[in-house]
Order: structure tokens, then sequence, then C-alpha cells
């Protein structure tokens, strides 16, 4: 049903702001209650069809019962699983980029935290995870370990000169590189933090009635 | 109070109990899914659609009050019923109370004149 599908877009749309698994969720359920209303109808017909919708009600106040926090949680009522945890998100992207140093498990901690956090979308924690392993410990150890040189020794057996550098013997291209593992990582995790919080900065507006 | 200030009490009111309104009607026994979103979208003083239901009835869920089962309809695709779990009857008679105690005591001061 074209109407339908079309209410189902604009359901989507509304509700972008939730956390992947209850957006589907929430989306097939309802769209499972259109059809399977219209299934119950005696008579199906465009005004079936518009009637069944307009008990359904708004998208957009159907997006913000959703972000609703429960009167049934502990007490002070905190939010549940719909609520960000800014904290944990600070903590997550400081062990990302940090916690190399702390024997490199600290950015192991880092990399789980961030996977199993809703705060994020798939893409920006592959980003995280990708740029850069290690965190900022891969461009300290790049730019404290010594270069490594090579000789070029020419056709007549002479040394003729000594090429040195961190990965390449190129020097430019060694600082770009290094520098690069540098921005990279701080790039990425300002990125995501920015991303996550203009999403949930959502949250916090419509709770506000 | 501000112009309107009746208006926002009520629906934040009207918020905090239709949760309590969802477990109520399940007191007895499963309710089919459908009828349930319908049966709580046509009462008026409720002022809520039947789509704002389902996030709520998927919050009560995930927090251990309900419980859901699909059923083989004869005629028709499988339904969802849903049911309460024991911490759902002890939040609903928890409220229960509460809320008597809270209807009274307002009832008597609107009463007032």
């Amino acid at each position: 049903m074209e109407l339908f599908e079309d209410y189902l877009r604009r359901l989507e749309v509304a509700v972008r702001h939730l956390p992947p698994v209850q957006r589907r969720e929430l989306v097939a359920e309802i769209r499972d209650h259109l059809y399977t209303s219209l299934a119950e109808e005696e008579r199906p017909g465009p005004a079936e069809l518009r009637n069944i919708l307009e008990r359904v009600g708004d998208p957009q106040e159907i997006a913000e019962a959703a972000l609703i926090p429960p009167a049934t949680s502990r007490p002070g009522g905190e939010l549940e699983e719909e609520g960000p945890d800014s904290d944990s998100g600070l903590l997550t992207l400081s062990l990302l980029l940090f916690g190399g140093f702390l024997c490199a498990i600290g950015w192991l901690v880092g990399v789980a935290l961030l996977w199993s956090s809703r705060r994020w979308t798939v893409a920006e924690k592959a980003l995280g995870t990708a740029l850069v392993p290690g965190g900022l410990l891969t461009p300290f150890l790049a730019t404290i370990l010594p270069d490594r040189c090579t000789t070029v020794i020419d056709a007549g057996g002479m040394i003729s000169e000594e090429q040195c550098g961190r990965f390449t013997y190129i020097p430019w291209l060694d600082i770009v590189a290094i520098s690069a593992l540098w921005v990279a990582p701080i790039l990425a995790a300002f990125l995501i933090f920015w991303r996550a919080k203009r999403r949930h900065g959502n949250f916090t507006q419509a709770t506000v009635s | 109070m501000e112009p309107g200030g009746t208006g926002k009490a009520l629906s934040q009111l009207r918020r905090g109990v239709l949760e309590f309104c969802v477990l109520a009607l399940l007191r007895d026994g499963e309710g089919y899914g459908v009828e349930l979103v319908r049966k709580l979208g046509a009462i008026e003083a409720l002022a809520t659609s039947e789509g704002t239901i389902y996030p709520l009835l998927s919050r009560l869920r995930r927090q251990g009050l309900v419980t859901t089962v699909w059923r083989e309809s004869p005629a028709g695709p499988p339904r969802r019923y849903y049911d309460l779990t024991p911490a759902g009857h002890h939040a609903l008679g928890g409220f229960s109370q509460e809320w008597a105690a809270f209807r009274t005591a307002v009832d008597l001061l609107m009463g007032e004149d």
C-alpha cells in the first residue's frame, strides 16, 4: 500500500535518532500493525487506510514517545538504554587516543568500549579503530624511533650517500607520514565525538516537554 | 501558573501514568498487541495515538515488565501477544496503591469549593 509505505518512510525519518536496534524494531512493529489492521478490516478501501493511519498517529509523536524516560525505572528516573552516557563516551575516546601508553592494553579497552557502546554508528566505530591502531602511541613511537638508514653504493663501490628516514627514504614524505599519524587519530576522535554529540543533543531536547 | 500551564501538567501526568495503564490491561492475562494499542488509543482522556504505545511496550519489554510471544492465528499471520512478568505484576501493584492515595487526595482537594 503506497499510503502505508509513504507513512513508514516518514516514520523512518522521524526516528532516525534512535539507536539502530530500537529504530528497526519500532518501524517493523508499526509496519506489522498497519498491514495486520488492514487485513482485519471487513471492507478494506482507501478510507480504511486513512483511518488506520490516523489512529496510529503522527510519526513525530511516536518518535518522541520513544525518547521519554521510563516512569518504572530505578529511583531518580535515570534514563535507560535510550539515554547516552556522556561520561563513557569521553572515556572511550580518551582510551583510544592515549590508552596505548598504558602498555597498549588501554587502547584495546578503548576499542572494546567503542564497539560495545550504542552511542556510535558502525562506520564511526570502524573509523575510530582504523585511525589509528594504537592511538597516539603509534605516531609517538614513530617519532622517537631512530631513522633507518641505508647506504647507497655507486657503481665504483664507493659510498655515495646515506639515506635515512622513518618509513621512507624521501624526507618530505617521511614528515608527511608521521604528521598524518599524529593528526589522524586526533581528527578521528573529534569527528566521532562531535557527530555523536550532535546526534544525542536531540535526545535531551526532545525530552523537554 | 503560566498560560497553558494546565495543559503541560496534564500531558506530563498522562505520560507518567500511561505505562501503568498498559500494565493494567494485562493484569488478567495476556493481550494481543494490536488490540492492546487499539483499546488505549480509543480512550479519549488518555490522548494517546496507537503508534505511541509501541515504543512504550518495547521499553516495558526491555525492562523485564512484560514478555511477548508469537502465536499462530487461524486467519492470518502470527500474532504478537503480551503478558506481565512477576516484576510487571509487582510494579503494577505498587503503582495501584500509590495511585489510589494520590487520586483520593486530589479528588478531595478538587472537590472543595
